[in-house]
């Protein structure tokens, strides 16, 4: 009878998955916690790097290929120099599985993450509400639009065209 | 003769051996519950590869990857008491997610109890059931410690089961009718519907912590027809053609999409679906067939192909 009460039991904690890594060894990243940044395109004409902290463009999400998407997104440069892409406390987006955020200059994804346009700010933290993800400093010149993008299966999510403010 | 010739000899012969020997199999079957100690189990396959996506507002997406599931199923029925309890098993035994060229999941799927009462056995079936799910699988695969985040990413993605206990009760219908030596020799209909109860699932969030992610109920049924030709060889075998579905009552707001793996909230399909049965030998038969959902939501988007074998005892 024990044996069948732990049986029973076990069965209702689950049972966990086993992940095989199929990228090739060169596609993949280090820990989160160790990434560089990403220097992509390194260009700072055009960028203002004065000390005050200062919105440089704002934006609304919009849901893409069906799903939603609600709030504002704004590039700050922060009182450090750094820069950082905000998010609402409006912000709402669907409930996908592996959600990350993208700068782009791209207008669209579409279906495929291209590596000298697209800079991966990380993994989205929250579906809604505020949050702030760091933006490398090189990659902030041309690149207006940000993306909730579903890596895993390459879909996009939710867009915010960011307009320079004045 | 050289070896792989005799080989490819011996293998036609035990193939043809195989078709001569086949006889009708009955399919698996709700309506009609098993006498005591009778038993029915089924070893299956089923494997469903696309790159697109039933999306959260009915239409079919693109995506930039393939996803390919695999899964063997194990599915078995005995008869407690006669006419009155008939219980089934239903699992996943092992169940294979996985993103072409990104990385795959696997393990044990989800479990599912059921209890089967005939009501009414004269001049159709007509049977009660309770169905028990027990979230056996993973809701939220992780890549494991020292992993990055993009493969958390893809593992997170690709759930080997929905996190949720859950109950459905429901209703199953059937008549059998010909068994004569002309059109049509032997026919069953059966019609299901149910009422599929839903709680909330177990799941992490993406700092990985606990949560519980709230399912909505949903309505089921199912409508499947088994005949046999009446042809000479061909009346060997069972053909069946069905039509089943899943209405989630989730808005499309609620409707989470867990991508392809059909596993989250608001998952609705409606399908069709061909299948070819018969008996090997003795109690043991074989059976292929594929599904396809024509309206759905939050699933893949391409034909379940799955083949088993079976044992009637």
């Amino acid at each position: 009878m024990r044996k069948w009460i732990l049986f029973i039991a076990g069965l209702a904690a689950g049972c966990d998955a086993r992940f095989v890594d199929y990228r090739p060894a060169s596609e993949r990243s280090l820990p989160a916690e160790s990434s560089p940044p990403d220097l992509a395109g390194v260009d700072l004409s055009g960028v203002d790097l004065s000390s005050a902290e200062k919105p440089l463009a704002e934006g609304t999400f919009v849901g893409r290929a069906g799903h939603a998407g609600t709030g504002t997104a704004t590039l700050v440069q922060r009182l450090d120099g750094g820069f950082e892409v905000r998010f609402g406390s409006d912000f709402s987006v669907s409930n996908v599985p592996g959600p990350a955020v993208f700068l782009t200059s791209r207008m669209d994804m579409g279906a495929s993450i291209d590596t000298q346009a697209d800079i991966n700010l990380g993994t989205l933290a929250h579906f809604n509400g505020a949050q702030t993800y760091s933006v490398p400093s090189a990659s902030v010149p041309g690149r207006r639009n940000v993306f909730v993008f579903c890596q895993p299966f390459r879909v996009e999510v939710s867009k915010a065209a960011l307009i320079d403010s004045k | 003769m050289s070896p792989a010739m005799k080989l490819l000899q011996r293998t036609i012969f035990a193939v043809a051996v195989l078709i001569l020997s086949l006889l009708p199999q009955a399919a698996e079957a709700g309506p009609w519950t098993r006498d005591r100690g009778s038993a029915f189990i089924s070893l299956s396959y089923g494997r469903i590869a696309t790159s697109r996506l039933f999306g959260t507002d009915f239409s079919i997406q693109p995506l930039g990857a393939t996803y390919v599931q695999q899964a063997v199923q194990l599915y078995g029925e005995v008869g407690l008491v006669d006419r009155w309890l008939t219980a089934t098993f239903e699992s996943q035994i092992f169940r294979h997610n996985q993103l072409i060229d990104q990385g795959a999941t696997y393990g044990l799927g989800d479990m599912r109890l059921g209890f089967w009462s005939g009501l009414i056995t004269q001049p159709v079936r007509l049977t009660a059931a309770f169905l028990m799910g027990i979230p056996t699988g993973d809701s939220a695969p992780s890549a494991g410690q020292g992993a990055d985040p993009e493969a958390q990413l893809i593992a997170r993605s690709l759930p080997t089961g929905d996190g949720e206990a859950d109950f459905e009760l429901r209703a199953s219908f059937g008549y059998s009718f010909g068994h004569a030596r002309r059109w049509p020799l032997e026919h069953y209909l059966v019609l299901e519907a149910g009422y599929w109860f839903r709680t909330q699932g177990r799941s992490r969030d993406l700092q990985n912590n606990l949560i519980f992610l709230e399912f909505s109920d949903a309505f089921t049924y199912r409508a499947e027809l088994g005949t046999k030709l009446p042809w000479r060889f061909i009346n060997r075998f069972w053909f069946v053609i069905r039509m089943a579905g899943v209405e989630s009552f989730a808005s499309s707001i609620q409707a989470s999409y867990t991508c392809a793996a059909g596993l989250g909230n608001g998952v609705t399909y409606n399908a069709y679906g061909f299948e070819v049965a018969a008996r090997i030998y003795k109690g043991f038969g074989a059976n292929i067939g594929l599904d396809s959902a024509f309206r759905a939501r939050c699933v893949a988007a391409g034909s379940n192909l799955k083949a088993g074998l079976t044992v009637e005892f």
